[in-house]
């Protein structure tokens, strides 16, 4: 944004005030899965106060632009936040927290998933068993960061993301 | 070891002269075939002088060379000679239900069906537990692979083109469709009255991924069911081929609100089968962390529920306290949540300094804490409206359900492990065991704020006695089966050889096995170790409170409304990492 001397007139692009707003007033789905969710909860909860970034967490995946996947997706459990991540409206990002969500964790089990990037795409890993609260406000600040220069026109030095087309059947072969 | 006496168990020689006696160092089992165990169990449980009225599990175990392959194992408890029994039989397809006998079987059984295969004849309705209707294999075998069988093509969406960003197998296990999920809901319920309603699997009031239905008529619920298994990761299986220490970072992740307690209980299991002996210290450094642990899952639960039925500022209170109780806990074992902080033979680190002054400073301010909490809810004419009548247990249910914990507790059944089979520094401490008189939510709410009072004074008792014992040794080192230290490994060889035997060949523990259980604040955590002579467990069952004590949720909602069941989910509270594992 520039401000023109002191007239106190802004100027900017529509573009501009989308992304600042969007990143802004992150609002993600209260979804918890496993034990990443009680580090979640703590980190909306009065010491770390998300509320200060804008983070407000919505009962309704129709409300929310974020989908924070924390803890172990089993594969029973796949179909169903994959529908929850295609009922939340555009733009929308996904923050994989954790190493279950990541890539399996320590399980490598017959029942989950390994990774939970082989069926919905995700803009932020966030490491750890589970992630401290500080550890996902990184990982939020990262995302914002990302919305930021996505506007800047340097999405194409990202990894492309392949968006699934067909979105019914989850078996692919 | 609260094992029944070995003459009275002779004594059922003169009923059943088929019976096999086995009375090992840590267990006493009988043995009896297929078709006269339910005749058994109903001798055990109404027969006066044995009395075997609760139950507490019920589990198979694989043998693919013996014939017939499958044992079954119950374990009972007699509340009033405060015993316990395990009775086993043979099977190779079937077995008789026990649902007949105690309700509590019905999902025990269907979980030995969708582990096993193993078909229960008179069962109500045989469903798979964990796993959907249409999943074809049976994990818990021998013969099946603990990574499943890996037959669908799904690679990674963030790959980038040509170039693999990661080194993964991109073939994975099969994932159901929502069709197939769709079956298994249909398979659960019969639609009788207006609609089935779903609650969750991911709502934000049913504490992690638990899946009602409800059979509605109006909006009273008619009838209900409950699928779990949404976040079943296979903790039995995968233990099958870990080392005894390798297995403590998943009994983290079991129960996660209370890692530690679910530690101690695991830990202990194990000593008693290797025969270890904890030093003094870290069996006070035990106690005090697992009544750390405690008060820090009820404020938990405290802040969760009454989030749910409306009370937002207790969420924000109880957090505030939540965050100081994981200060200390990291402090103390290095990581927030999961800490993974005792060892076979003691506890990972020694105390740090400054700790206990810590820990004293929390004990003077809290107590001012939950008089606040009290002030707020306990005569709140919402809080009583909501909680009062809701969800009334009877004795009668404790033992046909196998409810333990708070819920059998608020029934008036004084079932504590930490006083009937007391471990650690238990008996030396000294404590109060609340019980309830109505058994309804109301009562629950109040044993648990009890409850933390009583914690409070046992981690007083505990850092009184950790001040005189500052000199002593966490970690009985000189046992053959305990890892030693850091310190150790570095600088002696005799260490190091050891340390690298038990990380590599595990403990190798002698033949047998064991079933020891832990109080944690959801209930009678119990691990049943089977032991073959190797470095790992042949099978190791995990018996959960949680799962046994949700399990009468149905029973008790009938009748009720759907915002009842938000209010006796909360004062059942359990959590889905212990109920699916």
């Amino acid at each position: 944004m520039a401000i023109t001397g002191n007239s106190g007139i802004i100027l900017t692009t529509v573009e501009e005030v989308l992304s600042w707003s969007r990143r802004n007033s992150l609002w993600p789905v209260s979804i918890g899965l496993a034990c990443c969710a009680i580090e979640m909860m703590h980190t909306a909860a009065s010491r770390f106060d998300t509320d200060r970034l804008g983070i407000i967490f919505r009962g309704s995946p129709r409300q929310a632009d974020v989908l924070i996947v924390a803890g172990t997706v089993v594969n029973k459990v796949a179909p169903m936040l994959k529908l929850i991540y295609e009922q939340m409206p555009d733009p929308k990002w996904v923050i994989s927290m954790g190493g279950c969500a990541s890539g399996g964790g320590p399980f490598p089990t017959y029942s989950t998933l390994q990774g939970v990037d082989r069926i919905i795409p995700v803009d932020v890993y966030i490491p750890g068993c589970p992630p401290t609260p500080q550890a996902l406000l990184w990982g939020i600040i990262q995302l914002q960061k990302k919305i930021k220069e996505k506007k800047e026109g340097k999405e194409l030095k990202e990894i492309p993301i392949r968006v699934p087309t067909e979105s019914k059947p989850i078996k692919q072969i | 070891m609260l094992w029944i006496n070995p003459q009275k168990a002779e004594g059922l020689k003169s009923a059943f002269p088929s019976l096999k006696i086995s009375h090992q160092k840590n267990s006493l089992s009988v043995e009896i075939d297929k078709d006269k165990v339910l005749e058994l169990l109903k001798y055990l449980k109404e027969n006066p002088e044995y009395s075997f009225k609760m139950f507490i599990d019920f589990t198979l175990v694989d043998y693919p060379l013996h014939n017939p392959r499958f044992q079954a194992v119950y374990i009972l408890y007699s509340p009033d000679y405060n015993e316990r029994i395990i009775v086993k039989t043979w099977t190779d397809e079937t077995l008789p239900s026990i649902t007949t006998l105690w309700k509590g079987a019905k999902w025990a059984e269907r979980e030995a069906y969708d582990m096993f295969g193993v078909r229960f004849e008179g069962h109500e309705n045989l469903v798979r537990m964990f796993l959907w209707e249409t999943y074809p294999y049976f994990p818990l075998r021998k013969d099946f692979p603990k990574e499943g069988i890996k037959d669908t093509y799904l690679p990674s969406l963030n790959e980038r083109d040509n170039i693999p960003s990661h080194d993964y197998d991109p073939y994975h296990t099969a994932i159901p469709t929502l069709e197939d999920l769709e079956i298994t809901e249909r398979k659960r319920i019969n639609k009788k009255n207006q609609i089935v309603l779903n609650w969750g699997p991911l709502h934000p009031g049913t504490h992690g991924t638990i899946w009602f239905l409800f059979d509605l008529e109006g909006e009273t619920i008619k009838d209900c069911d409950i699928i779990l298994g949404q976040l079943h990761r296979g903790i039995e299986k995968l233990a099958e081929d870990l080392t005894y220490t390798q297995i403590i970072p998943y009994t983290d992740r079991m129960d996660y609100i209370s890692a530690l307690c679910s530690n101690i209980a695991y830990v202990n299991a194990v000593e008693k089968l290797l025969g270890v002996e904890p030093t003094e210290k870290a069996k006070w450094i035990r106690t005090m962390m697992a009544e750390l642990q405690r008060i820090n899952s009820h404020l938990l639960w405290l802040g969760t529920t009454a989030l749910d039925l409306g009370a937002l500022t207790m969420f924000l209170y109880t957090f505030r306290e939540r965050e100081k109780l994981m200060d200390i806990i990291e402090g103390i074992a290095g990581i927030r949540l999961n800490s993974s902080f005792l060892r076979i033979g003691g506890v990972r680190y020694d105390l740090p300094e400054g700790s206990l002054d810590v820990i004293k400073h929390f004990i003077k301010d809290f107590p001012s804490r939950i008089k606040d909490y009290e002030d707020m809810l306990t005569k709140n004419r919402i809080w009583i409206r909501r909680n009062k009548d809701v969800g009334v247990v009877t004795k009668e249910d404790v033992y046909q359900y196998g409810l333990t914990g708070i819920m059998a507790r608020s029934a008036g059944v004084p079932y504590d492990i930490r006083y009937i089979q007391p471990t650690d520094a238990y008996p030396e401490v000294d404590f109060e065991i609340p019980l309830g008189t109505v058994g309804d939510a109301y009562d629950r709410y109040l044993l648990r704020m009890e409850e933390m009072k009583q914690s409070l004074n046992i981690i007083a008792q505990c850092v009184k006695k950790l001040e005189e014992l500052k000199n002593d040794k966490h970690l009985a080192t000189e046992n053959p089966y305990v890892l030693p230290t850091l310190q150790e490994t570095y600088f002696s060889i005799e260490a190091m050889v050891k340390d690298f035997n038990l990380r590599i060949y595990g403990e190798k523990a002698p033949k047998g096995e064991i079933y020891l259980s832990g109080e944690n604040p959801r209930g009678e955590l119990g691990f049943y170790i089977v032991s073959e002579g190797e470095g790992r467990p042949y099978r190791l069952r995990i018996r959960s409170g949680a799962f046994y004590n949700l399990q009468i949720f149905p029973e008790l909602i009938k009748g009720r409304t759907v915002a009842d069941a938000v209010t006796l989910l909360g004062s059942i509270d359990p959590v889905v990492g212990e109920t699916d594992r």
